[in-house]
């Protein structure tokens, strides 16, 4: 695939903020906090965040993927907290 | 405009459900699996087999490519055999459960992905009298509609904060559709004799009800069903 991690990240963020107001738009920074005690994103928009890095995956591979892994968000080191983390998540996850 | 995909539109009340949102000015796409045998400027026809999920995503990923972004799904296609229980094979329960059950849930969900991405949505099933008045000789036709509206239940309570409505439209006896086309008439009778309210609904009428939940004003409304013929 000729997507990069981070790519998806951002091209899911960009879809998640269409319908979002300025102020609350998630910011696509490597360090930007999503999941855990420092985000202050609500559980909505990491929902979003999900099924768009999902839909940006199948339309660029047609292949379906499951980004979130129940088991790894219950750990301290879970790959969800930040831009930065998802993004070696998603390069990792997909080869 | 308000894009609708309706399921099932080939004939009966899908076909009619489809006929009545484009002459209301909605984009309508319709979906079968044979062809449509209905055009219009504002219909789109998908030929898809609603057993088969990669076939669901496959349309979904169509409309992606198409700028098509689904307003409100009316989950209207349905599968039904009647038979006696004891004189029915486990093949048709199985085959009640893929095509009532499994093709609204799949269907459902790429929709309702679809929707969150877009801010809110409506998701109106259309379902039957049949679950509550356990009518003889809908046993398997009514364990998928019945699973179906039990799993829409946690799906509206799961995506409301997403602002996606979910409501379902229980039809009684309705002229020209599926549903009256395969009862014998001994089924039709008792059904009638049956119904509180002998007014026998037209297709526009459930359209009206159908339009009524997609409606922006029903916005607050979810997780509530609507069953014609008196029946509660």
């Amino acid at each position: 695939m000729s997507l990069k991690g981070i790519d998806i990240v951002h091209r899911a963020i960009e879809m998640v903020n269409k319908n979002k107001a300025d102020e609350d738009k998630i910011s696509a920074d490597a360090d930007t906090n999503l999941m855990g005690d420092a985000s202050t994103l609500d559980s909505l928009t990491i929902v979003n965040l999900f099924v768009a890095i999902e839909q940006v995956i199948e339309d660029e591979t047609g292949e379906i993927v499951i980004v979130v892994d129940q088991d790894a968000i219950g750990t301290d080191e879970h790959p969800f907290r930040t831009v930065a983390t998802l993004a070696e998540h998603l390069d990792k996850r997909l080869g | 405009m308000q894009t609708i995909l309706i399921t099932g539109t080939s004939r009966g009340l899908g076909r009619g459900l489809a006929d009545y949102f484009c002459e209301h000015g909605a984009r309508v796409i319709g979906c079968s699996r044979s062809d449509a045998g209905f055009e219009h400027p504002n219909y789109k026809h998908f030929v898809t087999d609603l057993s088969d999920p990669a076939a669901i995503r496959a349309m979904f990923t169509e409309m992606r490519k198409q700028d098509i972004t689904v307003d409100v799904l009316i989950l209207n296609a349905g599968w039904k055999k009647d038979a006696l229980f004891l004189q029915t094979p486990l093949a048709d329960l199985e085959q009640s459960l893929t095509h009532n059950t499994s093709g609204a849930f799949a269907v459902t969900r790429e929709a309702a992905k679809m929707m969150m991405l877009s801010g809110g949505g409506r998701i109106i099933n259309i379902s039957s009298v049949a679950v509550p008045m356990s009518l003889a000789g809908t046993g398997t036709y009514v364990a998928g509609k019945a699973a179906t509206e039990a799993m829409l239940k946690v799906i509206g309570a799961e995506v409301a904060q997403a602002g996606i409505t979910v409501n379902t439209v229980a039809i009684s006896y309705l002229e020209g559709t599926g549903m009256v086309n395969d009862m014998t008439d001994t089924a039709i009778e008792e059904l009638k004799s049956r119904l509180p309210s002998s007014a026998a609904p037209s297709i526009s009428d459930v359209a009206h009800c159908v339009e009524f939940f997609a409606s922006e004003r029903a916005a607050g409304i979810t997780n509530q069903t609507v069953r014609f013929g008196g029946v509660s």
